[in-house]
């Protein structure tokens, strides 16, 4: 009789115990719940890959011409502004310096696409990457250059 | 005789309450620890959500200096007053930096302890990529004691890519502006 109060008793305390820690659990899970919902971060630029784009797409290189010139003669048929080079080869190269000297430097995935409908003449920087279409991303930054028969759109997508 | 047995009733009876008083101590010496696992628990997280708060608020403040950048005309390019943000006048790079060396007087209660310098980059293959006659330091205005001597307290930079137009020589370029928040 004895021990079965005994062992009552016992079973008491364990559950007093199991239930004081199920209660620790929650109270730990709300306040860290809490501390994620208040964090922001380290401040982004939402508009990073637009300003990017809009930047390097007006900028004129060392044979005077604009990046984004280079890429429509690309998907043009003259495709002879670029001198002896294929303006297809040059663009890539000026937005691959370019994207290496800043978005590498800091640290960002990123992906560059060029397309005019589902025509791709130039292919993704990187072609490999980190930033495909399963990450997550921040805003993208899109430049639209008119063209025919529908414009080439730049993509630059950054992924967090 | 029946007092040896009374006798023996009366300490089993006392073993008895002794055991009840070590369990029952025993329960609250647990209970008393799990609290203060708990408390010391509380405590660290909460130290830890005021050390997020602090470093939000040093977030909201770089958010505010970033913000300075687009409400700055004396470097921007215009046309026909239409200020485009992304865009940097070189004449005016010059023209506000030799403004700024000569007096800060101004611009010190409106920037506040920031240092702004833009770089241009050169993405051409086979060219130097950072062109060293093509940067500007337009404002660095580190915190300083009363002696005038700099107080190093760290700093956090952001950077933000630009287009830098020269009406002179009709040309734009690719730039990278420089914001560095002295804390």
């Amino acid at each position: 009789m004895i021990s079965k109060k005994a062992q009552g008793e016992i079973i008491g305390v364990v559950l007093i115990v199991i239930i004081l820690v199920i209660a620790g659990f929650f109270m730990i899970g709300l306040k860290m719940r809490n501390a994620n919902n208040s964090d922001l971060g380290s401040f982004e630029d939402p508009e990073l890959a637009q300003s990017f784009l809009n930047a390097l797409m007006d900028t004129k290189t060392e044979r005077n011409i604009l990046v984004k010139d280079a890429i429509e003669d690309c998907y043009s048929e003259r495709n002879d502004l670029c001198g002896q080079t294929d303006c297809c080869s040059y663009a890539r190269a000026v937005m691959v310096n370019a994207l290496s000297a800043t978005l590498d430097d800091w640290q960002k995935s990123y992906r560059l696409q060029v397309r005019r409908g589902s025509e791709k003449l130039i292919n993704d920087i990187p072609e490999i990457g980190l930033c495909n279409d399963f990450s997550e991303k921040e805003q993208p930054g899109t430049y639209p250059i008119p063209s025919r028969p529908e414009p080439i759109i730049v993509k630059l997508e950054i992924c967090k | 005789m029946s007092n040896g047995i009374l006798k023996l009733n009366k300490m089993k009876l006392n073993k008895k309450a002794q055991l009840e008083i070590m369990q029952n101590v025993f329960i609250i010496l647990i209970i008393f620890i799990i609290l203060i696992i708990a408390f010391v628990f509380v405590v660290s997280v909460q130290r830890n959500s005021l050390g997020d708060k602090a470093d939000e608020e040093k977030e909201i403040e770089i958010m505010k200096k970033t913000q300075i950048l687009n409400f700055l005309p004396e470097m921007q390019c215009s046309d026909n007053n239409n200020l485009d943000p992304d865009c940097y006048d070189i004449i005016k790079l010059n023209t506000f930096t030799k403004k700024l060396e000569a007096d800060m007087f101004f611009y010190e209660e409106l920037l506040g302890n920031i240092k702004i310098e833009i770089k241009r980059y050169e993405p051409s293959p086979n060219v130097e990529g950072w062109p060293e006659d093509w940067q500007w330091i337009i404002y660095d205005n580190p915190h300083k004691d009363e002696n005038g001597e700099i107080i190093d307290n760290g700093f956090k930079q952001l950077q933000f890519p630009v287009k830098l137009k020269d009406v002179v020589r009709e040309s734009s370029y690719f730039g990278v502006i420089y914001l560095v928040v002295y804390e």
